[in-house]
């Protein structure tokens, strides 16, 4: 077997995957005719393009060997984390509570965060936005909200 | 109609004090969010539209076009003095942007990108200006079938032109269109991958998608980065004078980099940073010296920027005058113009003419105002960059979470962006190009559509399709670029064929 680019062979792998979702999503659709097209018609095809695409790519592959990347799952958590939390805490606990754990969890993505820097930073933030988004543009989310 | 009552009727708009205000505001902000290495041109209009919800649409659209604009003039600054990219397309200005710097010259190369943002961004209004009122005057004989035909060259052009691996690009245009089609159906009404969601029926939010896409990818990368890399050069107005032999290079890569970035902007789908690549590699070939290239040669930064910002201001034709829009960025602000009620298109000339002239005249004070913004205040700007980035990052996720939220109240939408944040992060790790994949995203539901109309009107027809003029032209030229990238990516083959075995070992 030839040498192969391992990221490229995942990413074709990805792009098979994809063009197979779509196409088995597609056929619970109408793809109707030339002349009439069905909501079935466009996804099929798009389908059908991802799957070739991801063979090409599969081709192209071959050759030159690289290295994997690195991960970053510390910093990959903690920005998710932080987005997650908000969207899960907003219609519980209203802005300023959500904000400050937002940032709290955001804040552990960095190394040398010391655990008052990441209060201050907290605190301070979620009163900026406070600040700017409930007083300044008058935007019509709770800025407190009892959760029981 | 004429040139002249037109400026006239854009002055009367866009010397209000208010929109003046909030012209200096957006430029004013967009430069701050360009400067910072990592929040985009797109990620600062998407986290600002929320502020001009309850402007008159007018103000609203001056704001957060001189955010956009202000964003690509900041964007090279942190290129210059870091070697990171402020926006996507100032990534060239990199190249030989940060060796001036390390030979001293920060001063004179911010001058230089400076003035050729200027000059490229003028040319830009120029043409906009004089080509507008064409094209709204050819879009009335524009039917579905040419609109498809346009829509697809332009998704090609995204696709392939500066790409390293084509069919990369074309997969992640692909994948765009893909993400879609989630949603209802237009023609049918019939819902499509909602999965029960009923959020899911007005389709993915654009906003939430740009965002996680962009705006959080490149967030977990930055992190892992160490970004803070001490700046300490000063930069005094009398270090960006530029020596005689250095003012003489500059003008005609600028003049170069202005004709080619507003026609890639003007193209429906290829935006800035295709025309700035395509300027700094046209400059590099002509040049009688190639070698100085990515050493600090001043024709590589006065290229592109004039580039970017040409390009900036002649994306706005096709958005305003064809409703289609001319890059990801434009497509936030063409949702902006929906969300004040304002459909873009050949109608908007004739029935707002106060806007449409409003805001090309406004891009122009807005690009004095940056000039003014950008040379004697640069000691504000470099100062910018000092802001640790520690501190940085859990205040633009504030942004984007309150953002993403505002715009239609939905919780399901943050998640969303966390979602989206996820697969842009694995997309970048393998190394797919994410811009193509907004603006499959938003041609593609476009390019159905008119697609569906077409075959409706000639029965299925595909060669009455390819037998109109400007469908078949540019069907035609869609096809030859298919074609062209298929036999350089083989002839690249051939030749890495014969290196590589021996380059492995």
């Amino acid at each position: 077997m030839p040498r192969m680019d391992k990221v490229e062979l995942l990413a074709a792998a990805f792009m098979f995957a994809v063009g197979v979702f779509f196409f088995v999503g597609a056929l619970d659709y109408q793809v109707g005719t030339m002349a009439r097209t069905g909501p079935g018609f466009l996804p099929l095809a798009l389908g059908i393009a991802a799957m070739i695409l991801g063979v090409l790519i599969a081709i192209a592959a071959r050759g030159q060997e690289t290295r994997w990347p690195e991960l970053a799952p510390r910093a990959l958590v903690a920005v998710l984390g932080a987005i997650l939390a908000f969207a899960l805490l907003l219609p519980r606990l209203g802005l300023v509570p959500s904000i400050v754990i937002t940032v709290l969890i955001a804040v552990t993505g960095n190394r040398d965060a010391t655990p008052l820097f990441a209060v201050v930073t907290a605190v301070l933030l979620s009163f900026a936005c406070w600040l700017l988004f409930i007083q300044g543009l008058g935007l019509s989310i709770p800025a407190f909200r009892n959760p029981f | 109609m004429d040139l002249w009552a037109n400026i006239l009727i854009g002055l009367d708009t866009a010397i209000t004090p208010n929109n003046l205000l909030y012209c200096f505001l957006g430029v004013f902000l967009g430069t701050f969010f360009g400067v910072l290495p990592g929040v985009g041109s797109l990620a600062a209009v998407s986290m600002l539209l929320p502020i001009t919800f309850y402007l008159e649409p007018t103000t609203a659209l001056v704001m957060l076009a001189g955010v956009y604009y202000g964003a690509e003039y900041g964007g090279s600054t942190s290129s210059i003095l870091l070697n990171l990219p402020g926006t996507p397309s100032n990534a060239v200005t990199c190249l030989d942007g940060y060796p001036m710097t390390q030979q001293g010259r920060a001063g004179v190369a911010l001058l230089v990108t400076t003035l050729a943002s200027f000059f490229g961004g003028s040319i830009g209004i120029i043409a906009l200006f004089a080509l507008a009122p064409l094209i709204v005057k050819w879009a009335l004989v524009f039917g579905p079938a040419e609109y498809f035909a346009l829509m697809l060259f332009g998704l090609v052009a995204a696709a392939t032109v500066t790409q390293d691996k084509p069919a990369k690009g074309l997969a992640m245009v692909v994948f765009g269109m893909a993400l879609g089609t989630v949603g209802t159906h237009l023609a049918t009404g019939a819902p499509r991958y909602t999965y029960g969601y009923a959020e899911l029926r007005d389709g993915i939010n654009f906003i939430a998608l740009a965002m996680g896409l962009f705006g959080v990818s490149e967030m977990i990368l930055s992190l892992t980065r160490t970004v803070n890399k001490p700046f300490n050069q000063k930069v005094s107005l009398r270090s960006m004078i530029p020596t005689r032999d250095e003012a003489r290079r500059t003008f005609l890569p600028m003049l170069r980099g202005a004709g080619i970035g507003g026609l890639f902007g003007a193209l429906p789908g290829t935006g800035p940073s295709i025309g700035t690549f395509v300027g700094y590699a046209l400059e590099k070939r002509i040049a009688r010296e190639p070698e100085r290239f990515g050493k600090g040669a001043i024709e590589g930064i006065a290229s592109p920027e004039s580039a970017n910002n040409a390009a900036v201001q002649t994306a706005f034709i096709p958005t305003l005058t064809l409703g289609i829009p001319g890059s990801a960025t434009m497509a936030v602000m063409m949702g902006a113009l929906l969300i004040h009620g304002i459909s873009p298109g050949p109608g908007l000339m004739n029935s707002n003419p106060e806007i449409f002239w409003g805001l090309a005249v406004s891009f122009w004070i807005g690009n004095v105002l940056l000039l003014a913004l950008n040379i004697p205040l640069i000691g504000l700007w470099v100062r910018v960059l000092k802001i640790p980035y520690a501190i940085l990052y859990p205040a633009v996720i504030c942004l984007i979470c309150i953002g993403v939220y505002t715009v239609r109240n939905s919780v399901l939408d943050v998640g969303l962006v966390m979602m989206f944040g996820l697969l842009g992060y694995a997309l970048r790790l393998m190394r797919f190009e994410l811009a193509p994949i907004l603006i499959g995203f938003i041609l593609g539901p476009m390019v159905e559509e008119n697609f569906r109309r077409a075959m409706q009107i000639y029965r299925g027809d595909w060669l009455v399709i390819a037998s109109r003029p400007i469908a078949g032209t540019l069907l035609a030229l869609t096809v030859l670029m298919l074609l062209w990238t298929l036999w350089s990516v083989v002839r690249r083959r051939r030749r890495g064929g014969l290196v590589s075995p021996l380059a492995g070992d």
